[in-house]
């Protein structure tokens, strides 16, 4: 294969390659780490031995994907309470080549610890999308990092030349964030989320700052941490930023969209990406709904094995017009949020986009509610704003319905709710999109 | 190369400036190798056990201050347990405190401290049996529990210095920095090149700087803060 040497990408060879080198090179790193993982894990030594699999059964990346049970997040709480490991049985390896502990965000009980050694595997694909994005050898880039600790990593982007401006990912920082973006005419906003967007669009009103004209160094600003409403979005192209969905690959790296903006690529270079039908466990085909399984592939230290991450997902191996052979995902939602409703499956983020684009609904606040999984019609509490009320509130239930069951083809019950009446359900700006009454 | 030059930046942190604003600053990779040297002197007279764990609590934009510390615990052959030293963090501090176990605990905040005390726990049994760096505004709280092993971790805007196990003064690096003393107040001037130079900058930190030989073998001199 011959070297390719085009500026488009950080790393050409791996990111160009085609689907067959792809498979090749996951392979060689599967039966490597086979043994190894059996060896040094005992919460994978404990689930082989129980499934009644050795390294010996394991072939082929085939044998891997027909063969190797899988595990869950609760699998490896059980482990770290029964044993009393903070890594619940993951860590394959200790100090020295253990350096560090980084963490999920611990929003669904203690936080998750993410063992590392002196590489860290999600600057790895992070790395890829910030070249893409625009950012090359010296140019600036705020870094704000979003929900995980991972240390203090910005020496990490030493080998791409990028250099991170480091920024605490809080509200109060946007004095700063706004200074330093003027100062320092960074090439990237790593990264938004919803609590800083909405706090800069209050910085906004309050200073009458000209956002736009702050932000021109931007070539793209990366968002992530949950759908992304049609209000924020227009919101943040108002300030002349192109926007790029970011989400988690199973806390393994991170998976970014491009500037297709046609899905998220997924690093399989780093992560053996598994689209699985949740119920029957078996590969579901391209473009459906299915779940997203993962493995670590360049993770010695603590690595994830056919991990079930809960995460509902579309996903594609169709290489993307940006010239990126990896495959691509798109997340639907939490498998536990998914409703299925004469049968049909039914998630917030198919209400997203249709309660957004109602005028008294456009902020984006309701709830599915979900006394069990399945129902014969959809029940969803909307919130509407008072101010922007131009009809009585059972036209509008009437609009929503019509709106709502013509598009999903689905039956649907709407709860009309005043905005402020719903925001008491949760924390401001934020409430839980599923409830079960 | 003179510490006039100035090096290519590797990232940018940032420090509180003269007039107390938050001010980027520039930093290259050889100032955080430099300092991670010298906090490995201090680290060094503890004699903590290879593939000990120690917690390290900082802010994001801490890196040019902090991450030699996180670097130094590494290069030890220890393993760096990392929080934020927001109060929004506390949970996952008393959560690694529990997990983990510790040998030490670095960076630890009033921020911290308040947390902790929101959630109700209580700083003696989330601290106890491990050697504690507490932050000028946590440390005298810390310090009043006799139960708790604490040390000073002494922020001077660009630069951090710490106390070793004699516990006499937090050391600075002396062949980074020349420390002086103006009325009362500590104040920097960068011996070698950096990306963002510093002369005699005033720290804000009232204290005196001890030269004399300190018990633990560490030659750089130390900082003792003012009651």
């Amino acid at each position: 294969m011959a070297a390719i040497n085009d500026d488009r990408f950080f790393d050409a060879d791996i990111e160009t390659m085609p689907r067959d080198q792809i498979e090749k090179l996951q392979e060689a790193r599967i039966l490597q780490l086979v043994p190894y993982v059996y060896q040094r894990s005992p919460l994978v030594k404990s689930l082989w031995n129980e499934a009644g699999i050795t390294p010996d059964d394991i072939r082929s990346l085939a044998d891997f994907k027909a063969k190797v049970p899988f595990m869950d997040k609760d699998m490896i709480r059980d482990y770290r309470d029964k044993h009393d490991d903070p890594f619940g049985g993951l860590a394959c390896a200790t100090a020295p080549h253990l350096r560090g502990v980084g963490f999920t965000s611990g929003t669904t009980g203690d936080p998750t610890p993410l063992p590392r050694s002196e590489d860290h595997i999600s600057l790895t694909g992070l790395k890829r999308e910030m070249w893409h994005m625009g950012v090359r050898s010296n140019d600036y880039m705020t870094y704000m990092l979003f929900t995980f600790r991972d240390g203090l990593n910005a020496d990490k982007w030493l080998e791409s030349g990028m250099r991170p401006i480091a920024i605490q990912h809080l509200p109060n920082e946007i004095p700063y964030f706004v200074q330093v973006s003027r100062q320092l005419r960074p090439k990237a906003m790593f990264m938004l989320s919803t609590p800083v967007i909405l706090t800069l669009e209050q910085y906004q009103k309050n200073t009458g700052e000209d956002l736009r004209e702050a932000f021109s160094s931007y070539q793209g600003a990366v968002f992530g941490g949950e759908p992304l409403s049609p209000h924020l979005r227009s919101l943040v192209e108002s300030w002349g930023l192109e926007i790029f969905e970011l989400s988690s690959l199973g806390d393994i790296a991170t998976t970014m969209e491009c500037k297709a903006h046609d899905g998220m690529h997924t690093w399989e270079d780093l992560a053996l990406v598994e689209h699985l039908d949740p119920e029957k466990n078996e590969p579901v085909a391209d473009g459906t709904r299915g779940e997203l399984v993962v493995t670590a592939l360049a993770d010695d230290v603590g690595p994830l094995i056919r991990f079930r991450t809960d995460d509902l997902i579309s996903f594609t191996r169709q290489p993307c017009t940006c010239g990126r052979t990896h495959g691509r995902l798109k997340p639907l939602g939490r498998k536990g949020d998914e409703m299925l409703i004469q049968g049909k499956s039914i998630l917030p983020i198919d209400i997203f986009p249709l309660i957004g684009n109602v005028k008294e609904t456009s902020s984006g606040l309701f709830q599915l509610i979900r006394p069990q999984r399945e129902a014969d019609i959809l029940n969803l509490r909307v919130g509407y704003d008072q101010n922007s009320l131009e009809t009585p509130t059972d036209e509008l239930a009437g609009r929503l319905t019509d709106l709502i069951s013509s598009k999903l083809d689905i039956p649907v019950n709407i709860h009309l709710t005043d905005n402020a009446e719903l925001l008491k359900n949760g924390p401001p700006n934020k409430i839980p999109r599923v409830t079960k009454s | 190369m003179n510490s006039e030059t100035t090096l290519s930046p590797m990232s940018v942190g940032r420090y509180t400036n003269a007039e107390g604003l938050p001010t980027p600053l520039p930093y290259s990779s050889e100032e955080a190798e430099r300092a991670r040297r010298a906090i490995t002197r201090v680290l060094n007279t503890f004699h903590f056990r290879t593939g000990s764990n120690i917690m390290i609590t900082a802010l994001f934009h801490e890196g040019a201050q902090l991450m030699p510390l996180e670097r130094a615990i590494m290069s030890y052959g220890m393993v760096a347990v990392s929080a934020d030293s927001s109060p929004y963090d506390a949970k996952r501090v008393e959560s690694i405190t529990r997990r983990f176990q510790l040998a030490g605990a670095a960076g630890i905040s009033a921020d911290t401290l308040t947390g902790l005390e929101q959630l109700g726990f209580n700083p003696e049994d989330v601290f106890a049996n491990m050697v504690v760096w507490a932050r000028s505004d946590a440390y005298e709280q810390l310090k009043a529990i006799p139960s708790l092993d604490v040390y000073h971790l002494i922020e001077l805007g660009p630069a951090v210095a710490i106390e070793c196990s004699h516990g006499s003064g937090a050391h600075i690096d002396r062949f980074e920095w020349k420390t002086e003393e103006q009325d009362g107040e500590i104040v920097l001037t960068n011996r070698l090149a950096r990306s963002t130079p510093f002369q005699h900058y005033k720290t804000g930190v009232k204290g005196r700087i001890l030269h004399d030989a300190c018990q633990c073998g560490n030659a750089d001199p130390r900082i003792e803060l003012n009651p």
